[in-house]
């Protein structure tokens, strides 16, 4: 049934292009820092654009865990770092049997199967490339239910919103919902191919806008209930009130109005919420140009007047697009904005495309009274999550 | 008591292509046990779906559509008339699916560049590509969820079905466990199974999908009901010795469905004929069933390989197949275990009639969760 108890977030990591840890990465975010560069982690003469978002670290946990994908290891780093900021391991968190791990990742450690099959570099550990949740539950020492999603560009948030509904229904008391990604040669290699242009910036919603440059990343969230947060008197950074999770059901690669719509209204309903209560949404905008409408058009249908109202920010415009770990990127740096009260820019906004009317955030943050934020993510066949977030107040909305 | 209930299958598996033959191949006289890798033969998708659309589709989407349309038709929900499709989710496991299409993508690039690859093949290097396909054939607009959690996966994606049931997020839940075993994929599993092992393992193509809902509904619109899902336990294991980890994942599966072990009609395993499961799950089954007599148990993957993403739902269908039958199936008298292990759950070696009321399946790999779900007879 709908959410009853309350899911309060107690711990973040991050890892992108543009920073790891919540200050530096929120640094680069408000100051419009872009992580696009040359590749070097495949042969760029192989691609007709050879420009992405690595995360400019070798080896995340090379001497540690030499078995492990790239992916993983950026997934365990985050984790560890979640982890910590929420106390997991101290004498008064959720005992371990009560503690779950939901990870979503569009390409899973692929790459390493990649280099597997090619005949290069076949040391990463096959069993544990794809159960990444398990990698991370048995390096944390946590044993509750865990699961993989490799759900596209959709399974960052929709990690969040399976590990809220899993406290709500009171499988578990916590939950570190995680998105982490590394583009694989036959990822990179088909958008490079499949796009037509030869982007040299992401620019969702401008009217030159060339599609997505694909990045690196991960996040890691720890999702409490919030009655577990306070009674070990956890800080808290931000409260989940709810989540939609949609299929389109028509194309495999094509996003539509109506099933993100149907995932924005799931999510405000779920929370209990109008549109009126949105003040933030952290969009999707992958600088595709049936995406980027798609989604101007299912805000403006939901939200109605308050779409043109509040900022909409597209932060792939710098950390460019990391598959499933964007939507968990993008839950950091919505309750990063609810925090500081500042929604970060769209960059590479110079003309602004006139077919799409909402204020974006061109180029510069803007301040904001940030209470509630509305976060999006869709992929590949019609997958599309939404996430609600909250300022925390622990005496209201009982 | 978890309420939710099975309400249609779907299967292949070897020569079965539908629930009807995998009954057959599972309670067959004279038992052939496979060959490695153990194909699906004679699958002609086109016979079952129309030749439209299916061109451009991989291996694995197309076996899922062919389950997927046998669960769903066998549920009776009139598809033509569902009033909100937003209510119809698909969840599906596979960890392989993909495989082949990376692999020649891969390749391709490093011999040819990107210029050299077919743009149609973009959306088929997203591992959710099988599930994508089922929800857009059947407009499923609930949820399209995709689970690979290795050898689990399965039964993971069993629980992640129940749990969108019980969360409201859906009203029926369509779960399709996937995989085909292409040279890529043997290549990796071989090389993983094979690490510590001391014989080959037996691969297998398989597919399979249930349809789930909640006992309620299901009774509200007289649908026929295959069987109970009872409840389900899982625990992750440290990596070093999982036998306790699954102990605890079965006692927790009694514990939710109610279930004292001399209540149990039969145990499935996960044996894939390997020591490194048979001899920790052994362990884990003679330490928390402790019964008099002990709780017949078959091993599904002496009859089908182990087809790895697919074998949670398979092992499902395995124990609704002997719920039906009124029996037990045959598993190989090599598959047996010490005399301990036998005493508490006998291998089941010769064809019996049987009144199977419940069964424990179970799914776990080395390092990875351990997961047990308990099904009942309707």
């Amino acid at each position: 049934m709908p959410t009853k108890r309350r899911v309060v977030v107690t711990g973040r990591g991050v890892l992108t292009g543009i920073g790891e840890g919540c200050q530096t990465f929120w640094d680069a975010l408000v100051s419009g820092q872009s992580g696009v560069r040359r590749i070097t982690r495949s042969d760029p003469s192989r691609y007709r654009n050879p420009l992405g978002c690595e995360v400019p670290i070798d080896d995340p946990l090379v001497v540690e865990r030499p078995d492990l994908g790239r992916a993983s290891a950026m997934l365990l780093r985050v984790a560890r770092a979640a982890a910590q900021e929420a106390g997991l391991g101290s004498a008064h968190a959720p005992p371990r049997r009560r503690v779950g791990v939901v990870v979503g990742s569009a390409l899973l450690d692929l790459r390493s199967a990649e280099d597997m099959l090619c005949g290069e570099h076949p040391t990463a550990s096959f069993i544990d490339n794809f159960s990444m949740a398990a990698c991370v539950a048995r390096d944390l020492g946590v044993q509750g239910y865990n699961i993989t999603f490799p759900n596209a560009c959709g399974s960052g948030t929709l990690a969040v919103a399976v590990a809220a509904d899993l406290i709500a229904i009171g499988k578990l008391d916590a939950v570190i919902a995680a998105g982490a990604d590394t583009y694989t040669e036959s990822m990179f290699g088909l958008a490079d191919r499949a796009n037509l242009r030869a982007p040299r910036c992401m620019a969702p919603f401008d009217r030159h806008r060339g599609g997505p440059l694909l990045g690196e990343g991960a996040a890691a969230l720890i999702l409490e209930g919030e009655t577990s947060a306070r009674e070990r008197r956890a800080r808290v950074f931000g409260e989940v009130t709810g989540a939609g999770v949609t299929c389109d059901a028509v194309s495999t690669h094509k996003t539509t109005m109506e099933g993100v719509s149907a995932a924005i209204t799931q999510a405000l309903s779920r929370s209990g919420m109008c549109a009126q209560d949105i003040d933030y949404v952290c969009a999707h905008g992958t600088a595709t140009d049936v995406n980027d409408v798609a989604e101007t058009r299912a805000l403006e249908r939901v939200l109605g007047a308050r779409a043109s109202a509040i900022p909409v920010s597209a932060i792939k415009s710098m950390l460019g697009h990391t598959s499933g770990a964007s939507g968990a990127v993008a839950v950091v740096a919505a309750l990063l904005a609810i925090e500081h009260g500042i929604a970060p820019p769209t960059m590479n906004l110079a003309n602004q495309d006139p077919e799409l009317g909402l204020n974006y955030v061109p180029n510069r943050a803007q301040r904001w009274s940030i209470n509630t934020a509305l976060v999006n993510a869709f992929g590949f066949g019609g997958t599309n999550a939404c996430v609600v977030l909250r300022r925390y107040n622990a005496g209201a909305y009982a | 008591m978890s309420g939710a209930v099975v309400t249609g299958i779907g299967v292949m598996a070897g020569a079965a292509h539908n629930f009807a033959g995998f009954v057959d191949l599972l309670f067959a006289a004279s038992p052939i046990f496979p060959m490695n890798p153990n194909r699906l033969r004679d699958f002609d998708p086109a016979r079952l779906l129309g030749r439209q659309g299916l061109t451009y589709l991989d291996e694995c989407s197309r076996m899922a559509l062919c389950v997927a349309a046998e669960a769903l038709s066998s549920s009776r929900i009139d598809m033509r008339n569902v009033r909100d499709r937003g209510r119809l989710a698909v969840v599906t496991s596979t960890n392989l699916g993909v495989l082949q299409t990376v692999h020649r993508a891969a390749a391709t690039i490093r011999r040819d560049g990107s210029r050299a690859l077919r743009p149609i093949d973009l959306p088929n290097a997203s591992p959710n590509v099988a599930s994508s396909h089922v929800a857009i054939r059947y407009g499923l607009q609930g949820g399209n969820v995709t689970v690979a959690a290795g050898f689990a996966s399965g039964l993971v994606a069993l629980l992640q079905g129940e749990y969108l049931l019980r969360s409201d997020r859906a009203d029926v839940v369509l779960v399709v466990g996937v995989e085909q075993m292409s040279p890529e994929a043997r290549v990796l599993l071989d090389a993983a199974l094979t690490r510590d092992a001391e014989c080959v393992v037996v691969l297998g193509d398989g597919a399979a999908a249930v349809v789930l809902e909640r006992d309620d509904d299901a009774a509200a619109r007289g649908a026929v009901i295959r069987a109970k899902i009872l409840g389900s336990g899982t625990c992750q294991g440290d990596g070093y010795d999982d036998a306790p980890f699954l102990a605890e994942a079965i006692m927790e599966c009694l514990a939710e469905a109610e279930l004292d072990p001399a209540d149990l009609s039969l145990v499935l395993s996960a044996d894939c004929g390997l020591g490194a499961f048979r001899v920790p799950e052994g362990r884990a089954l003679s330490n928390s069933l402790d019964r008099s007599g002990g709780v017949p148990r078959a091993a599904p993957k002496s009859r089908l390989g182990e087809t790895y993403g697919a074998a949670g739902v398979l092992q499902l269908i395995a124990a609704i197949a002997c719920i039906e039958r009124g029996g037990i199936f045959v598993s190989p008298a090599s598959w047996r275990d010490c005399a301990e292990v036998e005493a508490a759950v006998p291998l089941v070696v010769t064809q019996r009639r049987a009144d199977v009321r419940s069964a424990l399946t179970l799914a776990w790999g080395p390092r990875e969760q351990c997961v047990a779900i308990a099904v009942g007879a309707p």
